[in-house]
């Protein structure tokens, strides 16, 4: 397991996010060895968790790695087999005293479909203790006000996704954890999700995000958590992961039959080669590229493009859980 | 607690739950008059005579004990179970992680909405059967005389400690099965056909299974059955259901 220390750290992809402060903090939520066994499986196999106070941290993994069971023992809907874990500093045994300052979105929006949205809320306000006040609040954030005296049963897939997001919100929480938010929104709906969460991010609300859409947890995320087989892969920084593969070179020449030459320069130097759109894509450092544009010069092919492409969260990811890029 | 007893209420509100309890109830506190005075017999104790005696209502009522015990049944097993397949409990057990306290709430909730729809069921079915009943030879005024009424509210309170014994029974089977479908087919096969062949194959099982201690509560006692030991062996049976209730509820993973 490859593990980061928690201190902020800026990278180009979080560059314009405000990170926290710098100094010891408590990590919002922390965990040593926490397993979770059925039979003889173990879905979730020993992870020591830290996930800093005050960042987006996505949670990323194959179906069936442990994200949901992980967000499930944090929210003492599951027992541990063994380990233990804490949220806002207190001990998961011990529920009643993090949970009401906490929100969760747990596997997709679930109401009672025959209850308005209104209501509905009101459910979760009386049960939790929380001002009825606060539906109306977390109504206007989701901005479902109109629709909120309907039956849960007549609004799309993505009204009840933003209504799930309005309930998580409701005890105005130190950490929301959502379960894959962006579920069944549009594209203007997966956008205004991702200006929601940067701008309870900067209230320094601790958001932990499980998600199986990486390109849009690499656009929030400061912090990624990557788990497989119940074991976790990677927890740190987002930039920090990204770094760890190299990028691509895209190369174009003069004349398309330079491309096979320029190939088996790279090749020959160790590198993968992909032909795609007349282009080469090399798996190499940008470093590369200055001794790919000579030795093609050497050998009488001319380039006229070398660009270098980032390596993607999702390339890293594949990478990290033994998958194909390509 | 009485949050989760306010919050079930905003529930239980529901125009489809409400009525569904309501007709349910009522109806079949109707259709048991109607039938049950088409059944009178020359002897024993549903003659005209007898049903014209003060506790005469509540005798006719008790015949039908097990049909409204199945009403409560469908009702609570449908409440706990529903929250399991809608994924809804997820969402209760983190604004309440006090997990015998959501229990102990939502059942009073449903004890309560059990008990309202038995005395309302009553309370509709009294002048019915008032209307009724002459029909067939019986003479009612002693069922409104100072005993009457006082047979008919302990006749009342006896079908509504019968129908909460059938609506815990709905909450256990609720708890086991996590889906309403299953945990109330369970319900009515136990209470039906299983108790009956049971009784049927063994005579002396009619003292101890629980739905026939629930069917001679409702009844005051039976000739079998005195009421005392009905009461005595239901509270036994109502407590192991609680105790089993609660430990499913306490320990198992929310894992839906």
């Amino acid at each position: 397991m490859t593990s980061s220390s928690p201190a902020p750290v800026e990278s180009s992809a979080t560059a314009s996010r405000p990170m926290p402060a710098p100094g010891p903090r408590r990590p919002a939520i922390r965990s040593t060895g926490l397993t979770k066994h059925y039979g003889a499986r173990a879905a979730v196999d020993g992870i020591d968790l830290e996930i800093p106070d005050g960042v987006i941290a996505g949670f990323v993994g194959p179906n069936g790695s442990g994200k949901t069971t992980t967000i499930r023992m944090l929210l003492a809907l599951v027992s541990p087999s063994a380990g233990e874990a804490e949220v806002l500093g207190t001990s998961i045994r011990n529920p009643g005293d993090y949970l009401p300052r906490v929100g969760a979105l747990i596997e997709g929006p679930a109401f009672y479909p025959t209850l308005s949205g209104r209501r509905n809320l009101e459910v979760l306000t009386t049960l939790g203790g929380i001002p009825r006040s606060r539906v109306e609040e977390v109504l206007d954030l989701v901005e479902l006000r109109e629709r909120a005296g309907d039956h849960v049963r007549t609004y799309s897939m993505g009204m009840k996704q933003r209504l799930g997001i309005a309930a998580a919100m409701l005890p105005n929480p130190e950490v929301l954890i959502l379960d894959e938010p962006a579920n069944g929104l549009d594209p203007a709906g997966i956008l205004e999700m991702r200006r929601l969460l940067s701008r309870l991010r900067d209230q320094g609300i601790t958001i932990f995000i499980s998600s199986h859409l990486l390109s849009e947890v690499e656009q929030v995320a400061d912090w990624i958590l990557v788990l497989k087989d119940g074991r976790l892969l990677f927890q740190g920084p987002t930039a920090d992961l990204l770094s760890r593969r190299h990028g691509r070179l895209l190369v174009a020449a003069e004349h398309e039959a330079g491309l096979t030459t320029v190939a088996t320069i790279a090749e020959v130097a160790g590198f993968k080669v992909a032909r795609v759109n007349g282009h080469l894509e090399v798996d190499a450092p940008a470093s590369f590229a200055a001794q790919l544009n000579r030795q093609a010069m050497a050998a009488g092919v001319t380039l006229v493009e070398i660009s270098r492409s980032h390596a993607s969260l999702e390339e890293t990811f594949l990478d990290l859980t033994n998958g194909e890029t390509r | 607690m009485i949050r989760s007893f306010r919050s079930e209420w905003l529930k239980l509100r529901r125009p489809g739950v409400l009525l569904s309890a309501l007709g349910g109830t009522v109806g079949f506190s109707v259709l048991g008059i109607v039938l049950g005075l088409r059944r009178i017999g020359r002897t024993g104790e549903f003659t005209a005579l007898a049903l014209s005696q003060h506790g005469g209502f509540i005798t006719i009522m008790s015949r039908g004990s097990e049909f409204i015990g199945i009403v409560a049944l469908g009702i609570a097993a449908f409440a706990v179970s529903s929250e399991f397949t809608h994924g809804t409990l997820r969402n209760l057990l983190v604004r309440e992680p006090h997990r015998l306290r959501l229990l102990a709430g939502k059942s009073l909730a449903l004890a309560t909405l059990i008990a309202g729809t038995v005395a309302l069921a009553y309370a509709v079915a009294f002048p019915v059967a008032l209307a009724v009943a002459p029909g067939h030879g019986i003479d009612t005024s002693s069922w409104t005389s100072g005993a009457g009424i006082g047979s008919l509210l302990s006749g009342t309170g006896d079908m509504i400690i019968t129908a909460l014994g059938f609506g815990l029974l709905g909450v256990l089977l609720g708890m086991v099965f996590r889906s309403p479908a299953p945990a109330i087919i369970a319900g009515f096969a136990y209470t039906l056909p299983i108790e009956a062949l049971l009784v049927g194959s063994l005579g002396s099982s009619r003292n101890v299974l629980f739905a026939q201690q629930l069917d001679a509560i409702a009844s005051g006692g039976t000739s079998q059955i005195a009421y005392g030991a009905a009461l005595a062996v239901a509270a036994a049976w109502a407590v192991g259901a609680v105790i089993a209730t609660g430990a499913l509820f306490r320990w198992r993973d929310v894992a839906v």
